[in-house]
């Protein structure tokens, strides 16, 4: 190719030829474009073969730049080769776009990157400025591409479910299909796919709903109907999507049918959330018909006046009819169901459903006969509240008839006279009747639970304790003598009983007890053993008086006969006196009684007996000693003394005198006018028994004197060994 | 025939009558006897008198002393003197006795009391 020189330009002269230059060759050969240019107006001295191509062999050689290219389509390349003619700095430019339009084609878009480098001169000075540019288009060109296909992308994601439209040619089975449609196909937007076969589209649907689509659009196609349905894509990577599709088959004038148009959109979105409502809807369904208890949403309606009156059921779970006996109330209104229904049920469920108040109450309906614990709250939309309920009604009555029968029981354990108890079945107390509370003087519920065997004397706390924990393990009634302390301190005997309650399984589940004063009976008790000892030491001591008083009879007897007699008669007196004494409670009695008692048997009714003292007290054993001693003098005084003839006396006189500051009681005998006396050949035991025993028990001394003139007898006690 | 003296009984009993009734058998068997009705007098006797060496006594007594405690006593005071009980009382425990006393339930047989004073007063002129 002939290389352009440029010489002097000289105005109307043909360009002159351009002088050699040394670089000449070496650009020639070069792919790059190049373009050389001297001065500040930047003259244009050479341009390359592959830059003369580039810019449709235009002639710039010999021209300014400005002048060659208007500025409107040199893209400010004049400033930049101004800007490095003036500072001398190599100028990058990574990217400009040149559009040319040679001729009638299409005009081209070209992207160069551009070097824009200074020469000096020999002096080295600038001379000019040397352009170096490169070919990038295919380069640009791809990444624009790929950048128009990400926005695609991107936009694609961002509208998600933006309507795909499609424009089907049904003779030439063409298919025109948009950008947001390839979306939706998973078809890449930025591929052409003009004028595809149907069958292309349907391939891309998912193999189980393609039948199913393809009859659709048959369908449409012979009937006219509209078309609509939903289908699944094939997804890359995983995931289906979901596509509703809906058109219509149009026909020509002829009434043939020519263009199905129609839009797709991707519904996968919805298609999840759908899927997502209806298994938790099936969840929460799953949970309703297995519910316990009755559930029911209803919608609240409203009188004239914005009253809440009476409400319509909505949905109702399986439990709700056995729940209220109302069969089949979905849509129906409560008042239908249940004509007279309290009004309270619309008021309070007008404020659930209504002011937004979740509630919980238990509550009866008379008309329905039976009573419900409630939970309301509302639900969406407003005018609506769901209920879960149960019917408790037998619970109800258990628990008013068990509440019945505790107040009974109350009423009763009040009453009692008794303390009564109960307790848990591990043995904690929890009840004590006022009785228990009246009796310890303790605070209520002081005792509750373990505490109780506080209040018992402390030698009997372990046995009780014992006892009771055998009772509590093997259900053994339970039964216990111990003393109680008193609210004064004092303790008194007490009878515990308990026996276990038990249900219908034979379980314990309570321990019913009492507590017993016993204390008046344990003391009798006491007093009567002391009593049962004290006769029986009594009796014993008769007995052993009975065995003397016969052993010294018969030592002393002449014979067998007297022996008999003295026995009987001294077992008689000993019986009289004893009468005697139980008739007087066998602690006292009056010293007259033992004396006339003792000499009744030995009266004769002629008043040979005087007797003469106070009436003063005498106790047991002192009147028994007085009445035998008396019994010995007197059937002495018949045998051999003053009443053994006739005319003769006893004088008996007792009396208490003051001597030396001690009252002294004395009691003497004294026979008259009897035969002479003479003192006994031995001591019988009538004379022991008068001198020796009777002083014993009066703590004196006695005396028996056998004055010639008649025997005496005498004895003098302390006062007090009279009742000693 | 010995020629020491019988000792003498010292009888104790708080029953009149009963102590009446030793004091005769205890005298008809040829013994000097003397009586206390407790334990207190019974020991103011016996200090009193020392012929008495031979203890008959209750062991329910009246007082701080009982005849067990008084039979103590005296075999701590005079070891010489025999001791006999005689008691009515029920389930006595004769292993608190002192050594080589004897015991005797209420009522007794006059006869076996009185071969035991015998043998004691025996084995007393024995002894001295």
């Amino acid at each position: 190719m002939p290389v352009t020189k440029v010489g002097n330009p000289t105005v109307g002269d043909v360009p002159p030829k351009p002088e050699h230059l040394p670089f000449e060759e070496i650009f020639d050969a070069a792919p790059a474009l190049i373009a050389v240019y001297r001065g500040p107006d930047h003259l244009c001295i050479y341009t390359n073969p592959a830059h003369n191509r580039a810019f449709g062999n235009r002639d710039l050689i010999g021209r300014k730049l400005r002048d060659a290219c208007p500025a409107r389509e040199d893209q400010g390349l004049s400033e930049r080769l101004d800007r490095v003619f003036e500072l001398g700095t190599t100028l990058e430019i990574p990217e400009f776009e040149v559009t040319l339009k040679v001729g009638r084609t299409q005009p081209t878009r070209s992207f160069y990157r551009q070097t824009l480098q200074p020469w000096r001169d020999a002096g080295g000075a600038i001379a000019g400025v040397m352009s170096f540019a490169f070919d990038v288009t295919e380069q640009v060109e791809a990444r624009l591409r790929a950048e128009a296909s990400e926005r695609h992308l991107s936009f694609a994601l961002e509208v998600g479910e933006g309507v795909g439209i499609f424009d089907w040619d049904v003779d030439r089975d063409a298919m025109k299909v948009d950008a947001r449609f390839l979306i939706a196909f998973g078809l890449d937007p930025a591929k052409s796919h003009d004028d595809l076969p149907l069958k292309d589209f349907l391939n891309a649907i998912h193999e189980d709903d393609r039948t199913r689509v393809a009859a659709a659009v048959q369908r449409a196609i012979d009937t006219g109907e509209d078309y609509e349905e939903e289908y699944r894509v094939n997804g890359k990577g995983g995931a289906d999507r979901h596509l509703l599709a809906r058109g219509a088959c149009l026909r020509d004038a002829q009434g043939n049918p020519n263009r199905f148009t129609g839009i797709v959109v991707d519904i996968s979105k919805q298609h999840r959330d759908k899927h997502a409502l209806r298994e938790s809807e099936t969840r929460l369904r799953t949970v309703l018909t297995s519910l316990d208890q009755g559930y029911c949403v209803a919608e609240m309606i409203r009188d004239a006046a914005g009253e809440p009156v009476d409400y319509r059921y909505i949905e109702v779970n399986p439990q709700f009819e056995q729940m209220t006996g109302l069969k089949n109330a979905t849509g129906r209104r409560m008042l239908d169901l249940v004509p007279n229904l309290e009004d309270k049920w619309a008021k309070i469920y007008g404020r659930v459903a209504f002011d937004g108040k979740t509630v919980r109450f238990e509550d009866q309906s008379e008309a329905m006969g039976r009573w419900f614990d409630v939970f309301a709250t509302p639900v969406l939309p407003y005018g609506r509240f769901a209920v879960v309920f149960r019917d408790v009604t037998a619970e109800k009555l258990t628990r008013e008839s068990l509440r019945k029968s505790e107040a009974e029981f109350r009423t009763i354990t009040e009453a009692m006279p008794q303390i009564v108890w109960a307790t848990r079945p591990n043995g904690h107390h929890d009840f004590y009747n006022a009785r228990w509370y009246e009796f310890t003087g303790v605070p209520e519920g002081s005792t509750d639970g373990e505490g109780w065997s506080d209040i018992f004397h402390l030698d009997d706390q372990r046995g009780a304790r014992q006892r009771w924990l055998h009772s509590l393990k093997t259900g053994d009634p339970y039964e216990v003598e111990y003393r109680l302390r008193h609210h004064s301190g004092q303790f008194r005997w007490a009878l515990g009983r308990a026996q276990a309650v038990r249900n219908r399984d034979g379980e314990i589940v309570r321990w019913l007890g009492t507590c017993t004063d016993i204390h008046d009976l344990k003391v009798a008790e006491e007093q009567r053993q002391l009593m049962l000892a004290e006769m029986n030491h009594r009796v014993k001591n008769t007995l052993a008086m009975v065995h003397a008083m016969v052993s010294q009879t018969l030592r002393q007897a002449d014979n067998l006969k007297d022996a008999s007699a003295s026995i009987q008669s001294r077992i008689g007196m000993m019986a009289k006196a004893h009468d005697q004494l139980i008739s007087s409670t066998w602690a006292e009695t009056r010293i007259i009684e033992v004396v006339e008692t003792a000499l009744t048997p030995h009266r004769s009714g002629e008043g040979r007996f005087s007797l003469a003292g106070p009436d003063i007290a005498i106790g047991s054993k002192q009147a028994l000693a007085l009445t035998m001693a008396l019994h010995e003098l007197a059937t002495n005084a018949v045998k051999y003394g003053a009443l053994s003839v006739a005319g003769g006396k006893v004088a008996i006189i007792w009396s208490v005198e003051r001597i030396d500051g001690d009252d002294v009681f004395s009691f003497s005998w004294t026979e008259r006018h009897g035969p002479p006396v003479q003192p006994p050949v031995r001591r019988g035991f009538g004379s022991r028994m008068v001198e020796n025993a009777l002083a014993g028990y009066f703590d004196g001394k006695a005396e028996l004197s056998y004055d010639p003139s008649g025997l005496s007898f005498n004895l003098t006690a302390p006062l007090a060994g009279l009742t000693a | 025939m010995d020629t020491a003296p019988q000792p003498a009984v010292l009888v104790v009993e708080d029953e009149p009558l009963i102590r009446m009734d030793a004091v005769a058998m205890i005298e008809e068997a040829g013994f000097r006897a003397y009586e206390a009705g407790a334990a207190d007098k019974a020991i103011a006797i016996l200090e009193a008198h020392v012929d008495i060496g031979i203890l008959f006594t209750d062991i329910e007594l009246p007082g701080s002393m009982d005849g067990l405690g008084l039979a103590l006593y005296v075999r701590d005071y005079r070891p010489s003197v025999f001791i006999i009980f005689a008691s009515g009382a029920v389930g006595v425990d004769e292993t608190a006795f002192p050594v080589g006393s004897l015991f005797f339930p209420k009522p007794y047989p006059a006869q076996t009391i009185i071969d035991a004073l015998q043998k004691m007063a025996g084995n007393s002129a024995r002894q001295s």
